[in-house]
């Protein structure tokens, strides 16, 4: 005879990070370099084991960026961000957001820290989850993601 | 006869945070304004302890923080900073930077970051969030919200 | 006959969360755009519930919302509220204050800054608390118009609000 009883919500937990993860890190994943034509590049991967066919996956990511060139008489620039249920393109889309990529001028550029957070309800036999975070910059000169680079994901008991 | 009872799943093995009292912009907690003054150091904003009870976990950590420039035409920027052990000599567990521009101008940043934690040589751990202003011309500052949080999550 | 028993308790007790469908940039959820034109009364984003039983128990909360500004000549500004309870009759909890500068009108429309605020809080029930737990989160406007200067700032989504009660010793 065996009893077994569940008392906590948070089942699995996936993440990533820059090493170290901080602004300007040595981590050669960055810099990454961004212009108007660079299109949607990868930041980060994570795969979340699975306890439950159903559950509800609490991603959140931090991205540190800046802005290297003035956009005087053009657009406003910006940053969009977006989460992928597997890969970008062929995966399914779960979650976007878009951030202000304005600012910096002659007397320099400008940091900026964008914070991202979504529940994902999935419903799979599958044994783990594949999550992938991804930026497209548009209206743009030039801006770098520097770091930090942040992305989690809980599975949480429905 | 053999009777095996197993009760567990525990992944979210602590949890603990910090807030100013009322936690909301220009706060009348006494801890706040900070002000950030040209060529400042590092000031502190907020320390947490997180009691480690496994020999291998992670620390999953949040913040938001509000602040105001009064006046900051030239692109200044705001550096916040994670340092576990110490607030001075602690390891950089994390930083970020956001931006400092404006005039007047509110601004809300948060981030969060995983700290792993392997033989820790203490049962607790303390973590110290920290922000300078660099490059600025005239005064910013943090009006508040802050908040600060750490969950031991077991690997 | 030999017994094994072990009791490892988890702290997560409770999870609650609101999302737009889709939770997307320029979402065509009904429940946004949200339009300010000028500096306006407090309106709710969004509301989750959560079950509140053992002493000592903390609501972690975070929120995320995605907002443009289409034009916005002068500083103004957004001001997000998390309320325990209904706005004004229960308890002011977290608020905070983001930007709500930049974009631009062309002769053929807008050149939108967009925005992305995010933020986390922490409420604390020290004693036993028998009821459910509803947390209101609320958006107000500051915004100076001017005839000169139309304002156009428009809440977009995403819009994320979670909460997760975690027991604390």
């Amino acid at each position: 005879m065996s009893l077994q009883f569940d008392f906590d919500k948070l089942r699995n937990f996936a993440y990533d990070t820059l090493k170290p993860n901080i602004s300007d890190s040595t981590d050669s994943r960055v810099p990454i370099h961004l212009t108007s034509t660079t299109g949607e590049k990868l930041l980060s991967t994570i795969t979340l084991p699975l306890e439950n066919q159903k559950a509800a996956v609490w991603l959140s990511a931090t991205i540190g960026f800046r802005v290297n060139s003035p956009v005087p008489s053009q657009p406003p620039s910006a940053m969009r961000f977006r989460i992928w249920r597997g890969q970008p393109d062929t995966g399914t889309l779960v979650y976007s957001t878009t951030d202000s990529g304005q600012g910096g001028d002659s007397f320099g550029s400008v940091s900026r820290t964008t914070n991202l957070n979504h529940i994902d309800i999935i419903k799979t036999p599958c044994k783990s989850v594949t999550y992938t975070l991804t930026v497209e910059a548009f209206d743009i000169v030039s801006i770098s993601i520097i770091g930090p680079i942040t992305f989690t994901a809980a599975e949480i008991e429905l | 006869m053999f009777n095996t009872f197993i009760i567990q799943f525990d992944k979210l093995i602590h949890f603990v945070f910090d807030k100013l009292n009322p936690n909301i912009s220009n706060s009348t907690d006494p801890r706040v304004p900070i002000v950030l003054a040209p060529d400042s150091g590092p000031k502190l904003l907020s320390a947490i302890e997180v009691p480690i009870e496994k020999k291998e976990s992670i620390v999953w950590l949040s913040a938001t923080i509000g602040t105001f420039v009064e006046d900051s035409i030239n692109p200044s920027r705001l550096i916040f900073t994670i340092l576990r052990g110490n607030p001075n000599t602690g390891n950089i567990v994390f930083s970020t930077a956001d931006s400092g521009q404006g005039g007047p101008t509110y601004r809300t940043s948060t981030f969060t970051h995983v700290d792993q934690i392997k033989n820790y040589p203490s049962s607790k751990v303390t973590y110290y969030l920290t922000v300078q202003a660099v490059d600025n011309s005239e005064n910013i500052n943090i009006i508040g919200p802050i908040s600060f949080n750490g969950a031991e999550i077991k690997k | 006959m030999s017994q094994l028993l072990q009791c490892i308790f988890g702290k997560l007790l409770d999870f609650a969360f609101d999302v737009l469908r889709p939770n997307v940039t320029n979402s065509d959820s009904p429940r946004v755009p949200i339009r300010f034109t000028s500096s306006s009364e407090e309106k709710i984003l969004s509301s989750i519930t959560v079950d509140v039983h053992e002493k000592n128990t903390a609501v972690w909360l975070f929120g995320t919302i995605g907002f443009l500004v289409n034009t916005v000549i002068f500083p103004g500004s957004l001001t997000f509220n998390i309320w325990r309870g209904k706005p004004y009759k229960g308890q002011l909890i977290f608020s905070t204050t983001d930007t709500a500068q930049g974009g631009r009108e062309t002769s053929i429309g807008f050149d939108p800054t967009f925005r992305n605020t995010s933020f986390t809080a922490t409420d604390f029930f020290k004693n036993k608390h028998c009821n459910k737990v509803t947390y209101y989160l609320t958006v107000t406007s500051q915004l100076t118009s001017d005839p000169e200067d139309p304002i156009d700032v428009r809440l977009i989504g995403p819009i994320t609000f979670l909460a997760g009660t975690i027991q604390n010793k």
